[in-house]
C-alpha cells in the first residue's frame, strides 16, 4: 500500500501542476487574442484613457457607462484566476479532492466506479485485432497488430489499417439498429481491400470497443 | 443516451455487444465482438500493454475522466455489487472508473465568468469538475471573459463579433491554435 501512496501522491502533484498551469495560461490566451484582434483605435483609446488618469468614456455611442482600459481589464482577469494557484489554495483543493475521492469509495453510486475487469494486460497477448471507438463526434475503426511487450519500443504495437469517421447529426439520428448497422458499414469500409490481417476464411477477427459515454 | 444519440431507440434491455455483433454479421463481416470498456479504461489498458508500470489514465477531450488500477481492499463492500465469488477470489486490484468530472462540489474556486457559465448551464452541478478543465467548456470561458472585455473594457472595438454572439459559439479548438 505505501508504494501505492507514494505513485499516488505523485499522480495529484503532477495533476495539480497541469491546473496551475492552466489557470496562469489564461491570462497569456487572452493577451494572445488581444494581440490578434485589437485595433489600433483601441490602443489609441487606451493612451488617452491612461493620459487622462482613467476618467471617463465620452463615446456617444456608449452613453454614461464607465470604462476601464484593456490593462486594468486583464489585471482583473489576472486577479480573478491568481489566488487560486497560490501553492496554499492548491495544497487546499488537492486535500477536498482527496477526501471526495476516498468518500467515493465507501458509497457513491456514481463515481469511482470499479469494473469487473481486474487485470491489466500481461504484455504477452499477440495477435491481430480490429479496435473500435465510439466518441460523441468520431467512430474511429484500426485493424492492429499486437507483437508483444517484448518487441521493439513503439513496435509493440502496429496499427496496419486505420479509419475515422464523422458522427455527424444525421448519424446521431439514427434510431437503433440503423445506427449500429451504419458502425458495421464502416467496418466494412475500413476492412475492405485489406489483404494483411484480415481473412475471411480463417477465424473470426477479435474485435474490442470504447464506449465513451454510460448505455442503459 | 447522452450526447444527443438516439440509438437506444426501441432497444432498452437489449445487450450493446449483440446488437453489434448482429449488424456486423448481417454484413457478412468475420469478426466477434470480445470486449466493451469506456474510453479511459481503454486508455489505461492500452498503455500497460507497452508499460508494466501504468496505473492511471486521464482523458482530457470535449470531457474529463480518468482510469486507474486501484487495490479492491479499499473499496466498501457493497461498491463491487452482486459478484460470483471466483470474481472475488481472483481480483486483488480491480480497474476503475473515476467519473472524475463529477468531483470538486464546494472545493473549486471560481471566477464571476465560470458562475455564469454554471448559471446558463441545464446541469449546473453535475460535472462540476468538467466545467474547469474539459474541452466542452474551456473556448465557451474564454468567449465569456471576451464578451465581459468588450462590454467593460471596449475590446474588439466595443462590438462583440457576431461570431460570439451565441453561446458555446468559441470552439475550444479554436483557442487552442491561437496559444500555439
Amino acid at each position: 500500500m505505501q508504494p501505492f501512496i507514494a505513485a499516488m501522491s505523485k499522480v495529484r502533484q503532477a495533476f495539480f501542476a497541469a491546473i496551475v498551469r492552466s489557470l496562469l495560461r489564461t491570462k497569456s490566451l487572452l493577451q494572445a487574442i488581444l494581440n490578434i484582434w485589437i485595433s489600433p483605435s483601441i490602443i489609441k483609446a487606451q493612451n488617452v484613457d491612461a493620459n487622462t488618469n482613467g476618467s471617463t468614456n465620452g463615446d456617444a455611442s456608449h452613453g454614461s457607462t464607465k470604462k476601464i482600459g484593456v490593462n486594468e481589464f486583464l489585471e482583473i482577469v489576472e486577479r480573478a484566476f491568481r489566488p487560486s494557484s497560490s501553492r496554499k489554495r492548491l495544497v487546499e483543493l488537492s486535500e477536498g479532492m482527496r477526501k471526495q475521492f476516498w468518500e467515493s469509495m465507501v458509497d457513491n453510486p456514481l463515481c469511482m466506479l470499479p469494473s469487473c475487469n481486474h487485470q491489466l494486460p500481461t504484455g504477452d497477448e499477440c495477435g491481430t485485432f480490429l479496435a473500435l471507438d465510439v466518441g460523441g463526434s468520431t467512430f474511429r475503426v484500426a485493424l492492429l497488430e499486437l507483437s508483444g511487450r517484448g518487441a521493439e519500443t513503439g513496435q509493440e504495437a502496429r496499427i496496419l489499417k486505420r479509419a475515422t469517421f464523422k458522427i455527424n447529426n444525421g448519424v446521431k439520428q439514427l434510431k437503433g439498429v440503423l445506427f449500429f448497422d451504419w458502425m458495421a458499414e464502416r467496418i466494412e469500409e475500413t476492412l475492405s481491400g485489406q489483404s494483411e490481417g484480415y481473412d475471411m476464411s480463417e477465424a473470426p477477427l477479435s474485435m474490442g470497443l470504447a464506449w465513451s459515454f454510460p448505455i442503459e | 443516451m447522452g450526447k444527443g444519440f438516439l440509438a437506444a431507440h426501441g432497444l432498452l434491455g437489449q445487450d450493446l455487444g449483440d446488437l453489434i455483433q448482429a449488424s456486423c454479421s448481417r454484413r457478412g463481416l468475420n469478426v466477434q465482438l470480445n470486449a466493451i470498456v469506456n474510453d479511459s479504461s481503454a486508455t489505461l489498458l492500452s498503455k500497460a500493454y507497452a508499460d508494466p508500470t501504468t496505473r492511471f489514465a486521464l482523458i482530457l477531450g470535449t470531457g474529463v475522466n480518468a482510469a486507474i488500477h486501484l487495490p479492491v481492499h479499499i473499496f466498501a463492500p457493497p461498491k463491487f455489487g452482486v459478484r460470483p465469488d471466483e470474481w472475488h477470489r481472483c481480483a486483488k486490484h480491480v480497474i476503475v472508473n473515476t467519473e472524475l468530472s463529477m468531483f470538486g462540489t464546494g472545493i473549486l474556486p471560481s471566477t464571476i465568468w465560470d458562475d455564469a457559465l454554471r448559471a446558463a448551464h441545464p446541469k449546473p452541478t453535475f460535472q462540476p469538475l468538467e466545467h474547469f478543465v474539459s474541452g466542452g467548456y474551456l473556448g465557451e470561458i474564454v468567449r465569456l471573459i471576451l464578451i465581459d472585455g468588450i462590454q467593460t473594457a471596449g475590446l474588439l472595438g466595443g462590438v462583440i463579433p457576431s461570431s460570439l454572439v451565441q453561446p458555446y459559439s468559441l470552439e475550444t479548438e479554436t483557442i487552442s491554435f491561437m496559444e500555439r
